[in-house]
């Protein structure tokens, strides 16, 4: 079940902040006010936000300025705009900057309060490897990290117990006699869209691995020892990833426009 | 003239068979007129050796003796005159052929002296006034000659009649003109030859003849006149009186031909009253462009307004749309008639946001994103966002093998919308909607009929204007839209309607092959 969030709200209209913060705020989530993009930034340094919703056309700083000034600080929060202009040249260079997605005013309230519910509150990353070293170790950083882990090391069931917790899986490919590669099939069976990065130690035959794992769908592919900061960045990246699929799920377009 | 006023010896040829003759004749002109000169005689007492003579010799004047040796009667004279038409010529007669003499007077001699009964002075001026006579004779030849040269080189018609209407002159200019020789007409009556059929064109033309002969002249007019072959031909005409001291001797008729002339004036006439109407039709098409100009300027501002105006109201909206979102969530348990009320704000925002979106429609200037769409899922898709609603039946008509359209489907989605619901809007009652298509020359014309109410003529005209809606709710912006999207797109929009009856909204769109 999914915890409410930390929302931070962006908009120079004060009653549009104010009633938007007081939809969240009724349905649990919590929420700070920011009315111009330097506020919502000292917001974003000092509160533990999980989201942050800005209007695009604001004085001084736009929305599109203060996504691309959060992404360089915090790239995990989830980014939402919102404009009143239908057909805003700002709108594509918003989502080229890292924001999930683009609202017109007046918001269709329902479906964002869907979404956010369906958000986790932290995402949770399942390794699935016959070491149980390497599963600590990669397990301890993870949660440094915020991720909740899972660690598997038992072959068997795996993809069910992947497709009941995880929303990521790192997956040996050598894996306690079983090939690791027939798991991710099984996996992708069960879950088609979930993320599953693949490693190996075999440095041999790196590239016959990734180029099968890829033609069955691996969202990466990473060579053991692991470089921490690689794999970082793509668990954010697939992070974004498993969000779009739930925003669309729950809005839709990622540039919901009104039909006339 | 003055040349022969002077003093000088005039050259005399006698030719003459008798010596005797010969010898008197000598004498009396050496006697004679010594004061002016005298005279110079050869003799010859043959025509031949007369002849010879004259080839070589230039002579002031010739007697001659019809009788000779050689040569007998008139044949004698006609001779001299074949050889020297110039030179005057006196017959030399017996008593006994006088008659003779006269008779070669009548052919061109000047004179003709009776041997015997001629003194020395009678010969002298016998033989001046010959050759005076002469002279004057190629002056009145040449003068004639001049002037016939004169009317033969007239581009004109110079035609002269006697006082009985007959031609006397004819020239060349009037061959031409009337298509008649001279031998043709000279003897007979004008007006006949150059009038037509027409009684009273005749009368009219004897009519100014006979004014001309009674002395008044008839300056030029235009008139029509007729050719040999009866073709009319126009002409300036003109009449003079000829006369001959104070009598009056006939007519001068001149005749010019204006064909060419008139054709030039008529080719000028409709040349300005083309340029006329070229200038007027210039002026209606600048008029034009100048409305479609301060039509368009309208319409741009009316865009930027109802772009600025629907951003402002978009804010607005918002927070009303947030609020009442707000009440009905935490006013869950309230009474029927508040959760009414809320319900009833929050389509009214919908509404006002719909109302908004249009003119934010209207004044989007997106370039159209164009590309091949199959005209099916043109019409599927409209189907699918605005099914019927009860009472309305939906017909769709298409040949299979459509070309896919060449157009941007967000825009034409839009439009097809727009007109599926206008139809939908005409039926309150029900009935059927007919979407069909056709290809039309390298296009595709799709139309949405309805089998509603109609447009009035009225409406008609004004329909696809912005701001112009006969719907009580709405704000004229639609049909504008799909107009100026349609455009965008390189189609037409097109309506029929009868009242009472139902409208068609057609829109031809173009394909690939034809947009390319």
């Amino acid at each position: 079940v999914s915890d409410a969030l930390s929302i931070l709200i962006v908009d120079d209209d004060r009653m549009m902040a104010k009633t938007l913060q007081d939809i969240l705020r009724v349905n649990g989530h919590r929420t700070e006010v920011a009315h111009s993009g330097p506020e919502a930034l000292e917001k974003v340094g000092q509160h533990h936000l999980d989201c942050v919703l800005s209007d695009i056309r604001m004085p001084g700083i736009s929305g599109v300025e203060l996504v691309r000034a959060i992404m360089a600080e915090r790239s995990d929060l989830l980014l939402i705009l919102m404009t009143a202009y239908s057909a805003d040249s700002l709108v594509e260079e918003g989502l080229e900057e890292g924001a999930l997605a683009v609202l017109s005013k007046p918001l269709n309230i329902s479906p964002l309060l869907a979404f956010f519910s369906s958000v986790p509150r932290e995402h949770c990353v399942a390794i699935v490897d016959d070491d149980p070293q390497f599963c600590k170790t990669l397990g301890d950083i993870l949660q440094a990290q915020g991720f909740q882990v899972v660690q598997i090391t038992d072959p068997h069931g795996v993809a069910e117990r992947v497709e009941e917790h995880a929303e990521i899986v790192i997956l040996d490919v050598k894996f306690n006699g079983i090939s690791g590669l027939d798991v991710l099939r099984e996996i992708r069976e069960l879950r088609p869209d979930l993320p599953v990065i693949v490693v190996t130690g075999h440095k041999d035959d790196l590239e016959i691995t990734v180029q099968r794992a890829t033609d069955i769908g691996a969202f990466a592919s990473l060579l053991k020892p692991i470089a921490v900061e690689q794999l970082l960045d793509l668990l954010d990246q697939a992070c974004r990833q498993e969000l779009t699929r739930l925003w669309q799920r729950s809005v839709g377009s990622r540039h919901a426009i009104h039909a006339s | 003239m003055s040349e022969n006023m002077k003093p000088s010896i005039i050259d005399v040829l006698l030719i003459e068979d008798s010596p005797d003759d010969a010898f008197f004749i000598r004498e009396m002109l050496s006697r004679a007129d010594e004061a002016r000169g005298g005279f110079r005689l050869t003799h010859a007492d043959r025509l031949s050796a007369g002849l010879a003579h004259l080839a070589e010799h230039s002579l002031d004047v010739v007697l001659l003796d019809l009788g000779l040796p050689d040569s007998h009667g008139l044949k004698t004279f006609g001779k001299i005159l074949a050889q020297a038409a110039s030179v005057p010529v006196i017959v030399l007669s017996g008593l006994d052929d006088e008659a003779l003499a006269v008779e070669a007077v009548g052919q061109g001699a000047q004179d003709y002296l009776v041997k015997g009964n001629v003194d020395s002075n009678l010969l002298a001026r016998a033989v001046h006034h010959a050759i005076e006579r002469k002279r004057l004779e190629k002056e009145v030849e040449e003068r004639r000659r001049y002037l016939e040269s004169v009317l033969a080189c007239a581009p004109d018609a110079i035609v002269t009649l006697d006082t009985n209407h007959r031609v006397l002159e004819w020239n060349r200019g009037a061959e031409a003109l009337f298509g008649y020789s001279a031998r043709e007409t000279i003897g007979r009556d004008l007006d006949p030859l150059v009038t037509g059929s027409d009684v009273d064109e005749r009368r009219e033309a004897s009519g100014l003849t006979r004014r001309v002969l009674a002395g008044r002249s008839i300056p030029p007019f235009e008139t029509v006149r007729y050719r040999k072959d009866g073709t009319p031909v126009d002409v300036v005409a003109a009449g003079s009186p000829i006369r001959v001291g104070d009598e009056l001797a006939g007519v001068v008729a001149v005749y010019t031909d204006i064909t060419e002339r008139k054709r030039a004036r008529e080719a000028l006439k409709r040349y300005s009253e083309r340029l006329e109407e070229m200038v007027e039709e210039r002026t209606k098409e600048l008029r034009d462009a100048q409305e479609q100009l301060v039509r368009r300027e309208k319409l741009a501002v009316l865009g930027q307004l109802a772009g600025g105006v629907g951003h402002e109201l978009r804010n607005p909206l918002g927070v009303i749309s947030n609020a009442v979102y707000f009440l009905q969530m935490t006013l869950a348990d309230a009474d029927e008639a508040t959760r009414e009320y809320l319900e009833l704000i929050h389509a009214e925002v919908h509404n006002a946001t719909r109302i908004v979106s249009g003119l934010l429609d209207y004044a989007r200037t997106r370039p159209a994103d164009r590309q091949e769409v199959p005209v099916a899922a043109l019409v599927a898709d409209v189907l699918d966002r605005h099914p019927p609603p009860e009472g309305v039946r939906v017909v769709t008509e298409a040949p299979a093998a459509l070309p896919p359209v060449f157009v941007d489907p967000a825009q034409i989605g839009l439009v097809q919308g727009n007109l599926v619901v206008n139809a939908y809007q005409a039926m309150p009652e029900g009935g059927i909607l007919t979407i069909s298509a056709q290809t039309e020359d390298r296009q595709v014309a799709l139309s949405v009929a309805d089998t509603g109410c109609g447009i009035s003529s009225e409406n008609m005209k004004r329909l696809f204007e912005p701001l112009y809606t006969t719907k009580a709710r709405g704000i004229g912006l639609g049909l504008a839209i799909c107009k100026n999207l349609v455009e965008a797109n390189g189609g037409r929009i097109r309506v029929q309607s009868r009242e009472g009856e139902g409208s068609t909204f057609s829109i031809t769109l173009p394909t690939m092959e034809a947009a390319s």
